[in-house]
């Protein structure tokens, strides 16, 4: 952990409330960027991410620096985002709402689109741990030692929930009809193609 | 025979593989069958397929504009210390009141 965090820990310990928001500046985007791809929503991942700041300084006294300031704040997202998706048991996304373009490259925008939003789908009714593995290395790109630290597991087993997770997709991948075309899509396309086929 | 001794890759050995998680003694052999062997090849390519296509799929990406605008980010900042401010005004107003309270002389019970 940088000196600077640390020093900005102990202010906010002692009592200096306003240290806190330069903890929040600066993590506030990852943790954003973390909630929203577990929720798939972006109000929520805010609500989320506003709920774990509060309760990391509820709990700041018990965060004694032995993982870093970013894992601590990971796991209180990630637990956070857990008990809201509980709580609120509801599909963020239904395919029946995917637009449809009507420009002339709507149908490669449209099929991937469709492609898109099934695969997120998917993704979001993996079981809560092999989703949690599954984002933070995929979309996090986090070494398995950082992984098993916030999800508090074994090395191994978060390894073990990143492959059945992965297993589980390509089994879907083979199964569901909008997405057995995913062979089809060139490997060597980029985001910035994507961007251009979406708009 | 132990799966763990049995050199015949499982599929998820090549997850590991592409995750550079491999042990080194099965690399070499799936490193061979790479060479070799169109159906492993496959197997090899298509998981590193799904991987990009996951990646390119991440919900944040739609989001991207909102996730850096300054305006919204202090909005949320603003909103946080909001809430961590009130909590910390009630926390001293309450250690206030117990060491006020403590000043007091305690009740002994009815007269």
């Amino acid at each position: 952990m940088m000196n600077n965090e640390k020093d900005l820990i102990e202010r906010v310990k002692l009592g200096h409330t306003a240290s806190f928001s330069k903890l929040v500046r600066k993590h506030q985007k990852s943790l954003l960027r973390l909630a929203m791809r577990i929720t798939n929503d972006l109000q929520s991942a805010e609500d989320i991410v506003q709920e774990s700041f509060i309760k990391a300084f509820k709990k700041l006294d018990s965060f004694e620096g032995r993982s870093s300031f970013k894992s601590w704040m990971y796991r209180i997202v990630i637990n956070t985002a857990k008990n809201k998706l509980r709580k609120h048991k509801k599909d963020h996304l239904d395919i029946a709402k995917v637009q449809i373009s009507t420009s002339p490259i709507a149908e490669n925008s449209l099929s991937f689109h469709v492609f898109k939003e099934v695969l997120q789908k998917e993704i979001q009714k993996l079981p809560p741990r092999q989703k949690m593995a599954l984002i933070l290395r995929v979309f996090e790109e986090l070494s398995f030692k950082e992984i098993a630290d916030i999800m508090a597991c074994p090395y191994d087993t978060a390894k073990a929930n990143y492959r059945h997770a992965l297993m589980k997709l390509r089994h879907q991948f083979n199964e569901r009809k909008e997405l057995k075309t995913w062979e089809d899509f060139d490997q060597n396309f980029n985001v910035s193609q994507l961007t251009f086929m979406e708009n | 025979m132990e799966k763990e001794n049995n050199l015949i890759p499982e599929e998820d050995w090549w997850i590991d593989y592409l995750e550079g998680e491999i042990e080194r003694k099965k690399k070499q052999t799936m490193d061979l069958l790479l060479k070799y062997s169109i159906t492993d090849r496959k197997i090899l390519n298509n998981f590193s397929k799904m991987k990009t296509l996951i990646q390119i799929t991440d919900p944040a990406e739609k989001f991207t504009q909102e996730l850096i605008n300054p305006k919204r980010l202090k909005k949320l900042e603003n909103k946080i210390m909001k809430a961590i401010n009130s909590i910390t005004k009630k926390e001293s107003r309450m250690s206030k009141k117990k060491k006020l309270f403590s000043c007091l002389p305690q009740k002994q019970g009815p007269i």
